[in-house]
């Protein structure tokens, strides 16, 4: 097929070509045919005409016709020749070769006056004629006329072309033969490349081609044939590469499928849309799922809901781990711990999550016995305890009350009980260590148990070091060793259990105080890269290198213990460790062998909430707008005792409230609900208020809130003392939970009544004489200090904080926004001289 | 009227070491002490004296304390008797437990025999 196309474009180029190449030089040569003959015609008839008009002369002179017309005749045998004929010098045919007469087209002829005269004429019956007419003896003798055929040489010019065109045309066809043998030639080897490409394309390697020229053609086929065996080589590589890999991968798939399948917990994978894709064996049996297909189902329609509620948790991987205890059938309890995928290549993207299930009956089962281990230990060893420790409390007290006075008779007696005093004193000592020793026990096995339950809520670090410095206050006023605590002002609070953070504390300075030689211990806090980390640094003998990493191991004393008697139960360290690690933070020690050690431990900076301005709708209903004016409304003695607020709905309780604290030399206040309590606040600026949270009407959170949005109740400290402490309450100072100690509460009372960073702070613009001092003691009963409005940002550079009180007149000369946002200042606008005056 | 103050505890040195601590309170003040060995005994007496105070052991055969408790806390008639439940479980959940009942405190055993003194001092607004 190919070669025929081939050769027919060849062929029709070729034919073409010819044709106009034929054409061309058929015309060519037609054309100086024709014109040479009819030259060599009219010399022919020239020379023929001149030679009977130079024989005629004489002839014609005598008149003598016949002897003309036997000469004219001989020539009209030459070829060519169409007719002769002769004129006298009178213009009459003499004689001619005409039969049987002279047509009249030539006698009309004109005569040349002197040389030869040709002209062309059309003759009825001889046709186109070239007359050639020559004078004889310059015309005087006549004329002879001799005619050329013209119809000859057309013939002959004819005859040649149609000759020429058959040359040309038998040319052409054997040109064309040769062609398509030659077209055959070059095909048929491209024809057979062509079908060798074909099948190679289709990827029969198997193929073969014989080559023999040694044309580019050839060299084309042998260069394919190299191309197709390497193509052959690299197919059957890449297969077995192919079938390499996907053996692998298959083997793999197997290996991980198997996996999946063998898990002993179960496993769900979930779509990003929620969808079940994958669900293993463990998984269908846990929640008797059989053997259907549940891919593509919907995580509800299959699983319960506690299931499916922690698969859409996690399959849009915005969230983080989560895990649930749930229900499995016939009583079970499974855990079930949610993920999810994230791939991170080539783009991160989510894959939706994978859900796992643990049969946890036996974890669950276990624990509850460690539980009631811990539970039954606890009260096997308390209940001997509390009868050594009770019992020999009372012979102590009942020796010192009773048998001592009655000995004083007998000294002999009377120093023996002195020594059976001493003797129970040390029972009594004795038996504190080991209830300590136990409740340190139970308090790490119920940690490691999870059996703690941790009250969690805002804690501030410095009030949690003041409470472990009194706590230990007998331990290190005994020993004469100072406790020295400084916390950074303004540290923000971090999240965790106030009294384990406090055992923390007391368990590091009861520690530092053990083993320091010498004063003081010094506490520190401060905020570093949003940890709070605190520090309790003794002069103690240091702990050694090597053992720094184990003294927050249990039961683990630096120390020999051979020859050193332990100071302790070994217990309080890691009791630390586990309390600071569950609030999220590190324990460490940094020492000196002789110099002293520092501990220390981080707990991360809870973040401090942007204070709103705007208060809650509560809130305002309750004090409408501040008004700057009411600060000065009181006027009261300095000198009175502190003055305390009792917020608490029981009326019973808040008689209570009032009468231990009055025996403890305050005045009390009661509000019933939170509303008042707000007013009263307000109204009255007490040192301190108790709040109680469960109220009728403004909850004691509410009333807190409020509280901490006017900036005249701000600084007060609030007591929370409420039956649920379980819910931390944002705003509080310290939380208490009821029943309370009276001693301790009284106790927490007096510090927050005295706490140095409570204090309110007030610096008013101006002088003395623009504004009443009498009233701004009740505000600021500590500290008021007058200062020029120009000095007032060197006070806030110095770290001024509390209420700065600006005059109205003054407001325009000092940038108030700026001012406002100074840490801890808060700005009061007082209104102008009159309005202040009248409101004192 | 003398106040009295019932102490519930099945064991027996601990009621003693009650009832020894106790004893100064009924040399100073007008105030009676009775015990009970178990549950069951201590709600009788609760019921057929309406005692102002009472000391509960929390594991006691026949009636534990909870349960002594709960039936105290909801006899009306019964409103003015205190109960401070006493007891070697130290456990969070048994401390919840015991103060959502009503009673008004849960001291862990071992206690110290002044503050059992002081605590009663308090309860009976002596």
């Amino acid at each position: 097929m190919r070669s025929l196309s081939i050769f027919k474009k060849t062929g029709i180029l070729a034919v073409a070509l010819f044709g106009v190449v034929a054409l061309l030089t058929s015309a060519l040569a037609a054309y100086m045919l024709h014109d040479r003959m009819v030259a060599e015609y009219v010399s022919k008839g020239t020379a023929i005409a001149q030679s009977i008009a130079g024989a005629s002369q004489e002839i014609l002179l005598n008149r003598d016709s016949a002897t003309v017309q036997a000469m004219i005749d001989q020539y009209l045998e030459i070829e060519g020749v169409a007719y002769v004929f002769v004129r006298d010098g009178d213009r009459t045919v003499v004689s001619h070769t005409f039969v049987p007469e002279m047509p009249p087209r030539l006698a009309t002829l004109a005569e040349p006056e002197d040389g030869v005269r040709v002209t062309q004429v059309t003759v009825e019956s001889l046709g186109r004629v070239i007359d050639v007419g020559v004078p004889v003896l310059a015309g005087v003798a006549g004329h002879v006329h001799v005619g050329m055929s013209k119809e000859l040489i057309k013939r002959y010019f004819w005859a040649t072309v149609v000759r020429m065109q058959a040359l040309l045309f038998a040319t052409l066809l054997a040109c064309v033969g040769i062609l398509f043998v030659v077209t055959r030639r070059i095909s048929r080897p491209l024809q057979q490349l062509t079908e060798y490409a074909d099948r190679l394309a289709s990827r029969d390697f198997s193929a073969d081609i014989e080559l023999t020229s040694r044309d580019e053609v050839g060299h084309l086929g042998r260069t394919m044939r190299s191309m197709a065996r390497e193509l052959a080589r690299l197919f059957s590589d890449m297969e077995s590469e192919v079938e390499k890999a996907t053996g692998e991968l298959r083997e793999h798939m197997v290996y991980l499928s198997a996996i999946i399948d063998n898990l002993a917990d179960g496993l769900l994978v979930i779509s990003p849309a929620g969808a079940v894709s994958v669900v293993n064996p463990a998984m269908r049996e846990f929640f008797g799922l059989g053997d259907k297909d549940y891919s593509g189902f919907a995580a509800a329609d299959v699983f319960p809901v506690e299931v499916a509620d922690l698969a859409r948790a996690i399959r849009s991987c915005e969230g983080v781990i989560q895990s649930a205890e749930i229900p499995l059938p016939q009583g079970r309890t499974g855990m079930a711990v949610g993920s999810s995928i994230l791939v991170a290549d080539p783009v991160a993207r989510c894959l939706g999550g994978v859900v796992l299930v643990r049969d946890i009956t036996r974890e669950k089962a276990l624990d509850q016995l460690k539980t009631d281990f811990i539970s039954t230990v606890s009260h096997e060893l308390r209940t001997p305890m509390t009868s050594i420790l009770g019992f020999a409390r009372l012979i102590g007290k009942k020796l010192d009350t009773a048998v001592l006075p009655a000995l004083d008779e007998n000294p002999e007696a009377s120093r023996m009980a002195a020594q059976v005093a001493d003797n129970v004193e040390i029972i009594v000592t004795e038996a504190r260590r080991l209830t300590d020793l136990i409740n340190d026990v139970l308090d790490i096995a119920k940690m490691e148990a999870g059996e703690i339950v941790w009250h969690d809520r805002a804690v501030f670090m410095g009030e949690v070091m003041h409470q472990a410095a009194d706590a230990t206050r007998g331990l290190w006023s005994a020993k004469g060793i100072e406790v020295v605590i400084h916390a950074e002002a303004d540290l923000p609070p971090v999240r965790g259990d106030h009294a384990r953070l406090v055992q923390v504390l007391v368990n590091l300075i009861s520690n530092a105080v053990k083993f320091a030689s010498r004063g003081p211990v010094t506490c520190r806090a401060h905020l570093d890269r949003a940890q709070v980390l605190v520090s309790v640094a003794d002069h103690g003998p240091g702990i050694p290198e090597s053992s720094m990493g184990e003294i927050f191991d249990k039961f683990k004393q630096v120390g020999d213990t051979l020859t050193e008697k332990p100071a302790g139960t070994g217990l309080g360290l890691p009791i630390c460790r586990q309390i600071v690690e569950r609030h999220g933070g590190r324990i460490w020690v940094e020492s000196e062998m002789g110099e002293g050690s520092v501990f220390f431990f981080s707990i991360p900076a809870l973040v401090p909430r942007t204070d709103t301005q705007d208060m809650d709708a509560a809130c305002r209903a309750v004090l409408p707008e501040p008004d700057s004016a009411m600060l000065v409304r009181l006027s009261e003695d300095r000198n009175l005792p502190p003055l305390i607020l009792v917020v608490d709905d029981d009326p019973i309780l808040g008689a209570y409230f009032t009468e231990l604290f009055e025996g403890n030399g305050f005045r009390v206040m009661v509000a019933a609900d939170g509303e008042q309590a707000v007013v009263m606040a307000r109204d009255h600026l007490p040192g301190l208020i108790t709040m109680d949270l469960m109220m009728p009407g403004m909850d004691g959170r509410t009333a807190i809130r409020c509280l901490r949005h006017n900036p005249f109740t701000r600084h007060i400290p609030v007591l929370v003392l409420s039956a649920l402490s379980e819910s931390a309450t944002p705003g509080c100072d310290v939380a208490l939970t009821k029943p309370v100690d009276d001693g301790r509460l009284v106790e927490v009372v007096r510090a927050l009544l005295l706490r140095k960073d409570v204090r309110h702070s007030c610096l008013v613009l101006g002088g003395l004489e623009d504004v009443t001092v009498e009233g701004l003691t009740v505000v600021c009963p500590d500290d008021t200090t007058f200062c020029p409005p120009q000095q007032i940002w060197s006070h806030v550079e110095r770290g001024f904080r509390g209420l700065v009180l600006i005059p109205a007149e003054l407001a325009e000369k000092i940038d108030i926004d700026l001012l406002a946002r100074a840490p801890g200042v808060t700005v009061i606008i007082m209104p102008a001289r009159s309005g202040w005056e009248k409101t004192i | 009227m003398a106040k009295k103050i019932l102490i519930v505890d099945d064991e027996v040195h601990i009621k003693m070491l009650l009832e020894q601590t106790l004893e100064e309170l009924e040399d100073e003040y007008d105030v009676e002490l009775f015990t009970a060995s178990d549950g069951e005994e201590g709600l009788a007496f609760i019921r057929s004296e309406h005692p102002d105070l009472v000391f509960l052991d929390i594991m006691m055969p026949k009636l534990n304390g909870y349960e002594v408790c709960r039936v105290v806390m909801e006899d009306q008639s019964l409103q003015g008797v205190k109960i401070i439940l006493l007891t070697a479980k130290g456990q969070e959940v048994d401390r919840k437990q015991g103060l959502e009942l009503g009673a008004r405190m849960y001291m862990t055993k071992p206690f110290d025999p002044d503050e059992i003194l002081k605590v009663s001092k308090d309860m009976l607004g002596l």
